[in-house]
């Protein structure tokens, strides 16, 4: 970049003034306060706008304020300056109080103002030098201080400020911090919240006191648990002391209860006790006439009472059963006569060892099977007629003669004889035709003169005719055979023609009538053949029938001859059969008579025992009744009383006795347990105690006569279980209150689990927020380092590369290597002449400061990415050197102009006139301030609407 | 004649308030709080002429409760008698095994309902209330549903009492316990439904549906008057509700812009200011504040929130002080990171790491991480936040 023109309308102590720049230097002449470092401030302004205030920071305080114009009036200021790629820009900036604003034009070009707006603020210098304005001031504004580097101060100290102050630049620019200072700062954040195993450090306790915490809460919980499963048993010890004391309470009540309802007893008993006795006195008054009946003749009176009317009720139904018999007698022996009489009219029976049934059963079913067989006579003699007709239909087909299995064979004899009259019309119908043509021709050409021609037809058709008779003999030949073969099979039959046709039309019909006769003549064989084995049959049966009558005794016609008609014979059979059939029935008549006789004759037997049987029972119940009255008699009974009402009234008797006698046994007994010498008034009053003993136990003694009163085992039952009850409940009660102390000692001393859950939920905050602290930091200086290494390792090749460019160029090829360290920038130097590299503090005073300066240069360039050159700004660079530095640094800045525009300032004329001496290119000027150009039109410096 | 209940519900006694930044003897003044809050609950009622005080749940945290606890529940329950004490456990204090619902002897006029569906008990004639208890934490069943878990057609007025969530106006974060909406209630044949969980007070008789809220302040959004529902029958089954305000904490949260500010110093005593100003009125040493920092901030201005609360807390007298940072560095992170410095370099990297941040505590991380190397890289001491 290379400024070319500064049109001031007002700023500081600069009013309308214009300042046109010299391509490589130019040096500003002036007296203090004439404005020099003005010039300088109004350049940055242009390049970079003015701050005029923000949140925090008062306008009256800003830099804005600092320059406002010194006398008033417009305040504002205008830059023309030219890249190095020549395109040329003119920045104009008003600060005027209320109307701060800007513009940048592209000299013959458009107004380009907002590519330049950063915020409020107009800056071209930070996109075409690339760099902030804080960074530009730190390169590219120098004073005399920054060339020279803290002189008072050590080689190594200036080095180190340099590295320093390079590693500033390019780690955060000139008013940050280096990487490193920042990297320390976060380890120190680091170390301020410690880590889990520092005890000291925030971290550190916060871990440590988490971890007590869960142990405090763990142990608080397992005490908590343990005072409640105390608790718990607290619970059911005093429940089962208040059960046990319930259950005692109501044993006690129970057995009160049943004391009292004993006593109840025991008087409600003594009163019965004497109402019992007099009532027994006097039934036993009632009972003293039976005191001396003989009890004891009660079971034998009883037993004869019964054996009397057993013995009276057999008689009588033996009198019953003889009244009824002797009717039923009566009617028996008049059967019996006629019995008797039928036995006398029948014969006296069959052979018994002849099994008369059996056999004249089988002779019927053998019977039966050959009259069956002998009616199917006239089915044969149908089928014979049948087979007759088929005979006389076949022989009308003309094919009678043929056997039936020979048929099949005449077919194909008839066809090949056909086949031959066929062909044999065929040849000789092509024969006519070919004689018919051959002559034809032969005759056509010996009438037209052609006699060879003729010749050859003839000729010809001579040979056609020879073949057709070859032919002719061949094909003949089958059908000739065949002829003769049928002539053999229907000798005189019609073999020609009309007869050959005939016998093809009457196959069918004669192949039909020949298998039907076929199968009949199988048919009417069999049953032939079965016909003569039944009337074989019918023959033996007819001897069995026969022969089975005679062995009976049957009368019986005659058998029939043999040779007999099947009718005949079975008529004969049959008859035999019949005989033996009416012999059986005879027979058996014959004992159905006998056996009926005899069951008559048992019956007969027995209804004459009836009458026997009733004259013993009536003299048995006689005896019976003797001894009965003999007995009562005795005792003093009736006499005229019928012998059962006898016994009755013995029994009675006996009845009132054994009254007599219970009576006076109970009479014994009450007497003997009703406690004549008991005093019901001690009654009472133990039973006043204890009522009100009961009622004491809140028992209700209006409930204790409502069920029957216990006895002395379940008394004692219950005594027994109230005692139990009440050790019981003694024992849990005692148990109980022990533990009940122990808890309410407790209680106070329970450790609040909300107290400890909220300490550990603070402390695990804390500690949450201290670790997410140490992994924030520790990301930080993560990536710090990794961007650190990043634009070092890409900055410091760089920056040896641009600087040494430079170096070798300033100091004549005396140093031409420079090598920039990556960690800090370290700087070292070599040359021609010294072979090894030499760190920067070794270097003389003059090379050091030269060296800063390009090394800030670049830093500044290189930073910026923008590859433009920056103009230096040097503020009195040499105010205090001594000649021969002065010379030396203005040879120096006088070879630096070749590649940056300089703008210097100082208030020595004859330092002024030597740095524009030393550029001899005419690239340099002097601005003498004092009888500067003023400019004539101060709006030069507003910018344009 | 007017039948009168207190309904209250969310007490969440032995709760932590770590969260709310107050530790060790602030923690412990908390809890003695909301039992201070439960006997203040009490006096109302008695003098209010209640008959039946109702507690729809969440009455305890039960992680943290313990045998004392139930203690001081059954004492408190025996000192408000005879008026009846109607207990619908919430899902704080469900009815599991170890709960001091279980284990306490409850005085005679405590009814607690054990049942996870609703049951009746007649409070007087004509008017029926309705309980049921959670059984688990998480029960997420209906309320109000169920045929024989509600009085159909019966007459007089019936009253439900249960911790559930109506979900037409459940808070974005609130967890869904026992679910149900509030047209159910009416549609239940119920002509009023007293509930608990949310923590803010709801009174919609037009819907029948009350929420008490929390009687005391659990949480910094939990701001403005708060204590129990006081609820009126009258025989014509006509109910008023009235919220009564007998809360003693307070919390609120403030938020503190600090765009401009240059230095530690000025930043405190802005918030400072801020807090002063948001609790003008308000008792200092019984309120509990958030304040979020927003603004701009340039990286020298270390935020170490402990330092912070603590300075806060001790220039303005309030009880707990819990800050959230929630500024952004005063820098053009975007033209940072177009710096070819060691700085810009560290600016890229970490916005690109916090691009790709899997989640939202790398991310959180990478955030700080940002920060302390910008403070890092200003110059000034890296503030711990």
């Amino acid at each position: 970049m290379r400024l070319e023109r500064l049109e001031v309308s007002g700023f500081g102590g600069l009013q309308r003034r214009r300042f046109d720049f010299a391509e490589r230097v130019t040096v500003v002449l002036g007296p203090n306060e004439s404005g020099k470092s003005t010039l300088h401030r109004a350049i940055r302004a242009a390049l970079y706008g003015l701050e005029a205030g923000s949140p925090g920071h008062p306008r009256d305080r800003s830099e804005w304020a600092r320059w406002s114009p010194w006398t008033g009036g417009r305040y504002g200021l205008a830059l023309t300056y030219r890249l190095d790629s020549g395109r040329r820009f003119r920045v104009a900036q008003s600060f005027d109080r209320g109307k701060i604003e800007a513009q940048v034009h592209e000299l013959g070009g458009a107004d380009v103002t907002q590519s330049f707006r950063f915020g409020r603020l107009v800056s071209p210098g930070q996109v075409h030098l690339g760099v902030d304005e804080a960074v530009f001031c730190a390169a590219g504004w120098v004073g005399e201080e920054s060339l020279r580097l803290s002189s008072p101060d050590g080689p190594s100290i200036q080095a180190g400020r340099l590295r320093e102050a390079l590693e500033r630049l390019a780690d955060s620019g000139p008013e940050g911090s280096t990487a490193a200072q920042a990297l320390e700062r976060l380890r120190d954040g680091l170390r301020r919240v410690g880590s889990e195993r520092r005890g000291g450090t925030p971290l550190g306790v916060a871990t440590a006191q988490a971890r007590r915490l869960e142990a405090e809460i763990a142990s608080a919980r397992r005490r908590l648990e343990a005072f409640a499963a105390d608790e718990e048993r607290l619970r059911a010890l005093e429940t089962a002391a208040t059960s046990a004391a319930s259950a005692a309470l109501e044993a006690q009540r129970l057995w009160l209860a049943g004391r009292i309802a004993q006593l109840d007893q025991q008087v409600r008993e003594a009163a019965e006790a004497g109402e019992e006795i007099a009532a027994l006195t006097a039934a036993l008054d009632r009972e003293a006439a039976h005191a001396g009946f003989p009890a004891d003749e009660e079971a034998a009176v009883i037993t004869l009472g019964g054996e009397l009317h057993q013995a009276e009720g057999i008689a009588a139904d033996a009198e019953r059963r003889w009244a009824d018999a002797q009717g039923m007698l009566a009617a028996v022996r008049r059967r019996r006569a006629e019995v008797a009489a039928g036995l006398r009219a029948l014969p006296s029976g069959m052979p018994p060892e002849v099994d008369i049934n059996a056999r004249a059963e089988e002779l019927r079913r053998r019977l039966a099977v050959a009259a069956a067989v002998s009616e199917r006579t006239e089915e044969l003699a149908a089928a014979a007629t049948r087979d007759r007709a088929l005979r006389r239909e076949m022989a009308g087909t003309g094919l009678g003669a043929v056997p039936g299995s020979d048929l099949e064979t005449v077919v194909p004899l008839i066809r090949t004889v056909r086949f031959g009259r066929i062909i044999r019309r065929a040849l000789l119908g092509v024969a006519g035709v070919a004689c018919l043509a051959g002559a034809s021709g032969a005759a056509a050409a010996w009438a037209a003169g052609r006699a060879p021609l003729a010749a050859a037809v003839g000729i010809g058709l001579a040979a056609a005719l020879t073949a057709i008779a070859v032919l002719g003999w061949f094909t003949s030949r089958a059908p000739i055979r065949a002829r003769r073969a049928l002539a053999s099979l229907l000798p005189g039959a019609d073999l020609e023609g009309d007869g050959l046709n005939r016998l093809v039309e009457a196959l069918p019909a004669a192949t039909r009538i020949h298998r039907e006769r076929e199968q009949r003549a199988g048919a009417l064989d069999a049953g032939r053949a079965e016909l003569d084995q039944a009337r074989a049959e019918l023959e033996v049966v007819v001897d069995g029938c026969c022969a089975l009558a005679a062995e009976c005794g049957a009368r019986a016609a005659a058998r029939p001859p043999r040779g007999s008609s099947v009718l005949a014979l079975a008529a004969g059979a049959t008859r035999a059969l019949d005989g033996v059939d009416d012999l059986a029935r005879q027979a058996a008549r014959r004992g159905e008579l006998e056996v009926e006789d005899s069951r008559l004759g048992a019956e007969e037997h027995q209804l004459a025992d009836l009458g026997a049987e009733a004259g013993r029972r009536r003299e048995v119940a006689a005896s019976v009744e003797g001894r009965i009255r003999s007995i009562t008699g005795a005792a003093g009974i009736d006499g005229s009383l019928p012998p059962l009402a006898a016994v009755a009234a013995f029994r009675d008797a006996c009845e009132r006795r054994r009254e007599h006698d219970r009576l006076a046994s109970r009479l014994a007994e009450v007497r003997r347990h009703h406690d004549p010498g008991s005093h019901p008034e001690a009654a009472a009053q133990r039973r006043e105690d204890l009522i009100s003993e009961l009622r004491r136990r809140s028992g209700d003694p209006g409930l204790v006569t409502a069920g029957p009163p216990p006895d002395a085992d379940q008394l004692a039952e219950l005594e027994r279980a109230a005692v139990s009850a009440q050790n019981r409940a003694g024992a849990a009660l005692s148990a109980s209150e022990v533990l009940r102390a122990r808890l309410e000692g407790m209680t106070g001393g329970l450790p609040s689990l909300a107290d400890l859950e909220d300490d550990r939920l603070a402390v695990a905050a804390a500690r949450d927020r201290a670790l997410h602290q140490q992994a924030a930091l520790q990301r930080a200086i993560e990536m710090i380092e990794a961007a650190s290494r990043e634009v070092h390792g890409r900055l410091a090749p760089r920056l040896a590369e641009s600087v040494s460019t430079r170096v070798s160029r300033l100091t004549s090829e005396r140093y031409t290597q420079v090598n920039v360290d990556t960690e800090h920038f370290a700087v070292a130097l070599a040359g021609p002449d010294r072979d090894q590299l030499v760190a920067l503090e070794l270097l003389s005073h003059g090379t050091r400061d030269q060296v800063a300066l390009l090394l800030r240069l670049a830093l500044c360039e290189l930073l910026g990415g923008s590859g433009e050159s920056l103009p230096l700004l040097l503020d009195e660079p040499l105010a205090s050197s001594d000649p021969s530095r002065r010379l030396a640094l203005s040879k120096f800045l006088s070879h630096l102009a070749t590649t940056n525009q300089l703008v210097l300032t100082t208030s020595d004329p004859q330092l002024a006139a030597a740095l524009s001496a030393e550029d001899g290119s005419g690239g340099a000027a002097v601005l003498d301030l004092e009888s500067g150009v003023s400019m004539a039109d101060a709006s030069l410096a507003a910018p344009e609407p | 004649m007017t039948f009168r209940i207190l309904h209250l519900a969310d007490l969440h006694l032995e709760r932590s308030f770590a969260q709310m930044g107050c530790q060790g003897e602030m923690a412990r003044r908390r809890r003695q709080g909301l039992r201070e809050a439960m006997r203040r609950a009490g006096e109302a009622a008695r003098q209010a002429g209640c008959e039946a005080i109702t507690i729809a749940g969440d009455l305890f945290e039960h992680e943290r409760s313990g045998a004392e606890t139930g203690q001081f529940l059954v004492e408190t329950f025996e000192s408000w008698a005879p008026i009846r004490v109607l207990l619908a456990p919430g899902n704080h204090d469900p009815l599991v095994p170890g709960s001091p619902y279980l284990c306490s002897p409850w005085p005679a006029n405590v009814h607690l309902f054990r049942r996870n569906h609703l049951e009746p008990v007649p409070l007087d004639d004509g008017l029926t209330i309705w309980g049921l208890g959670h059984q688990e934490p998480a029960w997420t069943g209906d309320p109000l549903g169920g045929e024989r878990a509600s009085p159909g057609g019966e007459t007089g007025v019936h009253i439900a009492l249960f911790h559930g969530a109506e979900l037409g106006s459940r808070p974005a974060d609130k967890a869904i316990h026992g679910p149900f909406t509030a047209s159910e209630i009416r549609s239940r044949g119920f002509s009023l439904a007293l509930c608990g969980h949310y923590h803010g007070r709801r009174i919609d008789l037009r819907a029948g549906l009350v929420y008490p809220g929390s009687p005391e302040p659990l949480g910094f959004d939990e701001s403005g008057p708060r204590g129990p529902v006081l609820v009126e029958v009258e025989a014509s089954g006509e109910i008023r509700c009235t919220g009564l305000d007998t809360n003693r904490w307070h919390a609120d949260t403030v938020t503190c812009r600090l765009d401009g500010v240059s230095n530690l110093t000025a930043a405190i005593d802005r918030v400072s200011a801020e807090v002063l100003a948001a609790t003008a009125g308000l008792p200092l040493e019984r309120t509990t504040l958030r304040v979020d920092l927003v603004g701009a901030v340039p990286p020298s201005v270390a935020i170490d929130l402990f330092d912070w609360e603590g300075a806060v807390r001790d220039t303005t007298g309030v009880g707990a002080v819990r800050i959230r940072d929630q500024t952004t560095p005063a820098l053009d992170l975007e033209a940072l990171a177009g710096e070819a410095t060691t700085r810009g370099a560290f600016a890229r990297i970490a916005t690109s790491a916090l691009a790709a941040g899997s989640d939202a505590e790398e991310r959180s991380v990478l955030r700080d991480a940002l920060r302390y190397g910008l403070e890092a890289f200003s110059g000034s001491e890296v503030g711990l936040r």
